[in-house]
């Protein structure tokens, strides 16, 4: 039993961000090959939803929407970029969400997706396990290291990381493969 | 129409094996037309490529842009305060979960008030049954202090014969009142108004608690409980040796209070004993099962267990090592389980259960050890027969003592 998501609603808004930004900054990148474009794009579509006025059925339809919004933004500033202006009005009054079709453009689209709800479920697990998970499994440092860094034990740091694994191992179920050989490489 | 996020949602699927039939085929017609999706489909098996690729995709500051954005708008003054997040740069949490984490648990508790009763296997039931038909089941349960009744079976079955022909009876023996010990943290108040139940010496008993936990008493053993739990918690107090199946209730903690400190049980089955060790120092021991708990020392903090470790509190220490959890599993499904265990305390474990005294007329035979499985609810008398068919060990049973001699 949905509700339908109104982007008015401002509670409803924030968790839409904070829930997509990431992901859709991830996927104009793969556009426009620039960090500060492709932030710059993701605000610009957030600022147009804010507009918005229609509501979504779920978060598939306002998923789809927001990267191929991000998408055609993106566009429009890489143009805009080739012919040398400096400033991109944004048009509220014309709808973001023309489709382009493009293979190339929804492989992007899925890649950035699939990342995000590993991202997910790694934010989901508990604070000192993610911040363990994320110095062991991201940055790649050691037990001892991060021992030191998080000022914690040994033991601490090995239970921590036992223990992120069982929560990502719950929380990922559905996507089991895909977790066992990360959690291959994790162990 | 464009639907990337289904099609990601399939793809998970696919890599984790869950499609077939139809929904397979079409998957893998597409990937065998779509090079970029074959390509994907390949980096997402790379280990090395997620790890990069997840700390790209958060290496993106949500928080300075959501103030970027929510600034942006005036009319919308309300978005620059957004609900509580984690200030660091890399991890954001959504509002919900926020709300979860940042000491929310009661929130979170708040939403899940469903009870759900221990899982009990069919090993234990039948346990269960065999330990009241062979007589083993008995205690005193009592009413805040003042009326008392028996629970258990009568002395008829307890009859034996020993080796001279005498018929010799036990009656249960009560455990002594003075030898239970209060924790410090409960107030004399809240004792008025509990049930209170005491094994005999030799009895053991299954005490199903007002949530639907199962708790499998040993021979002198106390635990006092109210007869309703209150909405916030589930409390309990513990002389002894009990093997808990707890009721998954998220919206009450279950607290299990023991002279020496406590235990919070955030999961399902674990064994604690307040017993006295072989040193005869004073400590409190639990061994974690199933599930999670936390035990706090008197006047400590809570240290967290994972299963198959045991902690023992000593001088109001935790300390955590890992243990076999086997001959507790099996002792509460009515198996007594021992390795290179010496017959000294091998006769300590079964004199008590059943009741009889223990002379060693030969020291030599105290040490002897002993690795085996026994049924606590038949008699000891084939385990006898056993261990003297194999060493040169004789046991003599007189009225109500065994004699164990080489």
């Amino acid at each position: 039993m949905e509700k339908k998501l109104r982007m008015t609603d401002e509670r409803t808004y924030e968790r839409c961000f904070h829930a997509n930004y990431q992901a859709l900054c991830y996927f104009a990148l793969s556009i426009v090959s620039d960090e500060s474009i492709a932030e710059d794009a993701v605000q610009d579509v957030f600022i147009r939803l804010l507009h918005h006025t229609e509501s979504f059925d779920n978060n598939t339809h306002l998923r789809n929407y927001l990267y191929q919004a991000v998408h055609n933004r993106c566009i429009d500033l890489l143009r805009a970029h080739a012919r040398q202006v400096s400033v991109v009005p944004l048009d509220c009054s014309k709808p973001l969400h023309d489709q382009v079709h493009d293979d190339e453009t929804e492989s992007k689209m899925v890649r950035a997706e699939l990342l995000r709800i590993i991202a997910e479920a790694i934010d989901q697990l508990p604070e000192k396990q993610r911040e363990v998970f994320r110095l062991a499994y991201i940055d790649d440092l050691s037990n001892e290291e991060i021992a030191q860094q998080m000022n914690l034990s040994l033991n601490t740091v090995k239970v921590q990381k036992y223990r992120a694994k069982q929560h990502l191992r719950e929380r990922l179920k559905d996507i089991y493969p895909l977790l066992f050989i990360f959690i291959k490489y994790i162990s | 129409m464009s639907n990337p996020t289904i099609l990601a949602e399939r793809l998970m699927a696919y890599l984790k094996g869950e499609l077939s039939g139809e929904e397979l085929r079409e998957i893998e017609e597409r990937l065998s037309k779509d090079a970029e999706l074959r390509q994907l489909v390949d980096d997402m098996r790379d280990k090395a490529y997620i790890t990069r690729e997840i700390s790209k995709l958060q290496s993106f500051d949500v928080e300075k842009a959501w103030k970027n954005v929510a600034s942006h708008d005036e009319k919308k003054a309300n978005l620059s305060s957004p609900i509580a997040h984690r200030p660091s740069h890399f991890y954001r949490i959504a509002a919900a979960i926020a709300l979860l984490i940042v000491g929310g648990a009661l929130v979170w508790y708040m939403q899940y008030t469903k009870v759900t009763p221990p899982e009990i296997s069919p090993e234990v039931l039948a346990a269960m049954q065999q330990s009241q038909q062979s007589g083993h089941v008995g205690a005193n349960i009592e009413n805040g202090g003042t009326k008392s009744e028996t629970q258990g079976v009568r002395d008829a079955h307890q009859t034996e014969k020993d080796d001279e022909g005498n018929v010799t009876t036990h009656s249960p023996i009560p455990a002594a009142q003075d030898q239970f010990l209060l924790p410090p943290s409960i107030s004399t108040e809240e004792l008025l108004h509990a049930k209170r139940i005491t094994t005999f010496h030799d009895k053991e008993f299954w005490l199903t608690l007002d949530d639907g936990t199962l708790v499998h008493l040993n021979y002198n053993t106390r635990v006092i409980y109210p007869e309703k739990f209150g909405r916030k918690t589930r409390e309990v107090i513990l002389d002894g040796e009990a093997y808990f199946m707890v009721a998954k209730d998220r919206s009450r903690p279950f607290i299990v209070h023991t002279p020496q400190g406590d235990v919070k049980v955030y999961g399902t089955e674990f064994y604690i004993s307040t017993k006295a060790d072989d040193t005869n120092n004073s400590s409190t021991t639990i061994t974690l099962i199933k599930g999670s708990v936390g035990v706090t020392p008197s006047g400590g903090t809570e240290q967290r267990m994972l299963p198959g470790q045991q902690c023992s509190i000593i001088n109001a220490q935790c300390s955590i090592s890992a243990t076999d959890i086997e001959p507790y599993v099996a002792w509460n499904q009515g198996v007594f389980v021992f390795e290179d265990c010496t017959l000294e305390r091998l006769m300590n474990v079964l004199s008590q259960w059943y009741g009889y005294q223990v002379v060693f007329k030969d020291d030599k035979a105290r040490r002897a050890l002993f690795t085996g499985e026994l049924d606590k609810y038949s008699s000891f008398r084939p385990v006898l027969e056993a261990i003297s068919s194999v060493t040169d060990i004789n046991f003599t049973i007189k009225e109500n003592t065994i004699i164990i001699q080489k």
